[in-house]
């Protein structure tokens, strides 16, 4: 009996070790797969190293996994924000990454704002992935670094 | 109707500018918004389609019904359960996608979602509306019953798929009326001119305003609002006589819809990034739409109209 126990200890010891590996490193599970995953984590590294967001929300629209012919354009306040129940107000300036061809699920937004966490919960609230009739959206992902929130809503591929 | 191939000629064109127009103006320029607002909208071309069939089929008493479905199963099912199984390839689906795709079991899963939604749809209509025209006694109840369960799927599930269908039950008793008590053909033509005017205007001003309302009791009203302008539209297209030209396309109405679901957006993507010029592009994927439609109806018919076929059919 004494002999059990004292293995089941030393098992669950080699156990806790295993839990407590400090490996930083990201394991492939973690890297993102889908299409609004990449761009999320794009955005973070461009927008580290970029502080024109012209220039991220274009190198975006090129972003290999978006499989269809985008546009990257200026939005005002006055434009005519998609994706969303009700209206988007309340941002200093933004882009948007959108199809050529609306009616394909898929819209990427980054805007300038002050209170980014705020203004983000608000876009979650709003989103609707369903903002064609006939399409939808597979998921909604976003980011922010420092006052800009990226938000993209999109197809989890374009394989299909 | 006097002119429903003008009619079906138009809603199907608006619905291919729904799924695959490309806006020719830019983002922040004045007719941005207008031009995405009627991008938006053409969505009534699926109303019309309803509708024109509910007049249709009101029109006369269907004698022998069950050789009436089989007769729209033949024409429309056949080549939807085709254009699924080419989908099954093209498209890499699941068995499970293809079954509830041929079942039509998907429209209710997906609403407008699901692979050709409108052909399930339009054969439920099939069915049910000859049945509802000859044996429904109180036909008010029937408004009244849709009413409720509207408002009571709305507001206390989280059900939204069916509405696409559902929300068209209004526009669809309306065919139904106007054909069977021929309410068309007992109003002047200055009568008409003025409805027609009225609904256009209080259509349009409803559309622009409320187009995008939410409503807690209602999901997805933007189909009700949607019913004035539609009828107004109806009715100023069935003034306007029909050509060879609109008869030969209207009469390919069905395979326009299955073509651009299934390789539309494929086409559209190729054509666009070799020609990325909007105005050209929109008026070449619709040529290329219509053109491969007239072709698959052509070819559709040739086969379906062999005596072999004729003889197992009948």
């Amino acid at each position: 009996m004494k002999k059990i126990l004292v293995c089941l200890v030393l098992v669950l010891g080699l156990f806790s070790l295993t839990a407590c590996n400090n490996d930083t490193e990201p394991k492939e599970e973690d890297k993102p797969t889908t299409v609004a995953g990449i761009l999320a984590s794009e955005f973070k590294t461009l927008a580290k190293e970029e502080k024109d967001m012209s220039v991220v929300a274009s190198k975006l629209s090129e972003n290999e996994n978006i499989k269809i012919k985008v546009m990257a354009e200026e939005l005002t306040e006055e434009s005519y924000i998609f994706g969303f129940d009700d209206e988007i107000k309340g941002f200093k300036s933004g882009y948007i990454i959108a199809p050529m061809i609306s009616t394909q699920p898929f819209v990427a937004y980054i805007f300038e704002v002050e209170k980014p966490e705020e203004f983000l919960a608000n876009l979650k609230d709003k989103a609707n992935l369903r903002w064609n009739i006939c399409t939808e959206a597979d998921e909604y992902q976003s980011a922010i670094v420092d006052n800009y929130v990226f938000f993209v809503m999109s197809p989890n591929n374009f394989d299909n | 109707m006097k002119n429903k191939k003008t009619i079906m000629f138009v809603s199907s064109l608006l619905i291919i500018i729904f799924h695959l127009w490309v806006n020719v103006s830019k983002v922040n320029s004045a007719f941005f918004n207008i031009e995405l607002f009627i991008r938006t909208i053409c969505y009534i071309g699926v109303d019309i389609f309803f509708f024109l069939t509910a007049y249709s089929l009101s029109k006369n008493e269907i004698k022998d019904y069950k050789k009436f479905i089989i007769s729209r199963f033949i024409k429309i099912y056949l080549l939807y359960i085709l254009f699924t199984l080419i989908a099954f390839f093209y498209k890499n689906w699941s068995i499970t996608d293809l079954i509830l795709s041929i079942t039509g079991l998907q429209l209710f899963m997906k609403g407008g979602g699901a692979f050709l939604w409108f052909v399930p749809a339009i054969m439920i209509v099939y069915i049910l509306l000859p049945l509802y025209n000859k044996c429904c006694n109180k036909k008010y109840l029937v408004w009244i019953i849709w009413l409720i369960i509207t408002i009571i799927v709305s507001k206390f599930t989280n059900y939204k798929e069916i509405f696409i269908l559902t929300n068209r039950i209004p526009i669809i008793l309306i065919g139904s009326y106007l054909s069977r008590n021929k309410v068309l053909d007992k109003i002047n033509i200055k009568q008409y001119i003025v409805i027609t005017i009225l609904l256009l205007i209080i259509g349009f001003l409803l559309l622009y305003n409320y187009n995008n309302l939410k409503c807690d009791y209602i999901y997805d009203i933007k189909y009700l609002i949607a019913l004035p302008f539609t009828l107004g539209l109806i009715l100023i297209l069935d003034l306007i006589p029909s050509n060879k030209l609109v008869n030969l396309i209207s009469s390919s109405t069905l395979e326009m819809y299955m073509i651009q679901m299934l390789f539309g957006y494929d086409i559209a993507n190729e054509l666009y990034f070799r020609l990325p010029i909007p105005i050209l592009y929109n008026i070449i994927i619709i040529i290329i739409i219509i053109g491969i439609s007239v072709l698959l109806h052509y070819i559709y018919g040739k086969i379906m109209n062999s005596k072999k076929l004729k003889v197992l059919f009948s």
